[in-house]
């Protein structure tokens, strides 16, 4: 009888260590969207290639494009905002407009709010692991990040790290910033250079 | 005195493997003995063979893959024009168990232990495309490969393939794509 117990306590151990592992490597199911749910397009109603004008009415706020205005050369700047109850980084690109006329289109944006999540739930705290999981068939470019030692040598961070995830039509990415191996903020944009 | 000996042969068994293995490392300078940027001449020698060129230097082609035999193991190394030295080595591909990073990863590694490896260092992992020329082109469910770059220059790398995220070939080449660090 004792031996018996013994038997089953051990299947017991054996089958949900085996339960256990098959979890690991069944690629994680997509949850429900909302709207701070991250895609390869943009966070929420906040859609890469939308432009400023949209998004101001949307967010109720004035942008003030500081580093176009001030250097007429420059054609990218960077907008901090509130989005629901968010704060996102908006970046933007100057496009050409009709005639001679530019304004300003969503390139990218971020946050490191743990309300936002990509479509498989992996969010601010989560590991590279279970980042790569649900993307098994994409290419992902990942390393450290760079950190400016001085004013002319940047070298590898010990500590900040990147995983960038490509659409398939290689036009956008999302992309998730570690630092100590957690996600601290994650964010889409399109891929430069395209 | 006997003991002597034997404390003598082990040095000189472990010397010798230590020897044998750093012929069978592949890293970003190479595969053993067989080092990037190498001379058409210098292979030869190393090699004992003769190199008779069917591109390079004769038609317009600039790169051609050379079938060897290093260790006794076949292998394949590409070469690239060169104007003072004919022909350099661009890369060297295997599938030969034989060699290893001295991570020890080789042939039939899985594609999770890369990548918990190779943690500090940067990876791009990408689906081979099946049918790249033809119509329609998909993204393969099983080939893949993995390309670990040399983070100092970005210039080198060595490209895992994998088939069901099982190494299958390694090849050290000279030009991957960093489009995105560079």
């Amino acid at each position: 009888m004792k031996n018996f117990l013994l038997c089953l306590v051990a299947s017991f151990v054996l089958f949900s260590c085996k339960q256990k592992e098959n979890d690991k490597t069944q690629p994680e199911k997509k949850v429900e969207k909302n709207e701070y749910t991250l895609t390869k397009d943009g966070i929420g109603q906040l859609q890469i290639g939308m432009k400023d004008t949209e998004l101001e009415k949307l967010l109720n706020q004035k942008f003030n494009f500081r580093m176009v205005v001030d250097s007429p050369g420059y054609w990218q700047d960077t907008i901090a905002a509130k989005y629901k109850d968010i704060d996102v980084s908006l970046y933007f690109e100057r496009q050409d407009g009709d005639s001679d006329s530019t304004f300003m289109q969503l390139s990218g944006v971020e946050t490191s709010d743990p309300l936002c999540k990509n479509e498989y739930g992996v969010g601010i705290g989560d590991e590279k692991m279970a980042i790569l999981q649900p993307y098994d068939d994409r290419s992902i470019n990942m390393g450290p990040e760079y950190e400016q030692v001085n004013d002319t040598t940047w070298a590898p961070s010990k500590t900040k790290y990147s995983v960038s995830i490509k659409d398939d039509k290689w036009d956008r990415e999302i992309i998730f910033h570690l630092v100590n191996k957690k996600v601290s903020s994650l964010g889409a944009g399109l891929i430069m250079g395209d | 005195m006997k003991k002597i000996f034997l404390v003598l042969l082990l040095v000189t068994m472990m010397t010798s493997t230590k020897a044998q293995n750093k012929d069978q490392v592949v890293s970003f300078e190479g595969i053993g003995a067989l080092k990037m940027g190498m001379s058409k001449a210098e292979l030869e020698k190393l090699l004992s063979i003769k190199i008779v060129l069917k591109h390079i230097y004769v038609d317009e082609v600039y790169v051609e893959d050379i079938p060897v035999k290093y260790m006794g193991v076949d292998m394949v190394i590409s070469l690239f024009r060169s104007e003072d030295k004919i022909a350099i080595i661009d890369g060297i591909s295997t599938t030969s168990p034989l060699f290893k990073t001295v991570d020890g990863i080789g042939i039939g590694t899985d594609q999770l232990t890369i990548i918990n490896k190779y943690e500090n260092q940067l990876l791009i992992i990408q689906p081979e495309y099946e049918n790249p020329e033809g119509p329609d082109v998909k993204l393969s469910k099983t080939n893949s490969t993995i390309t670990l770059a040399d983070i100092d220059n970005y210039h080198s790398g060595i490209v895992f393939s994998l088939v069901n995220k099982k190494v299958v070939a390694i090849k050290v080449t000279l030009t991957p794509e960093f489009r995105d660090r560079e």
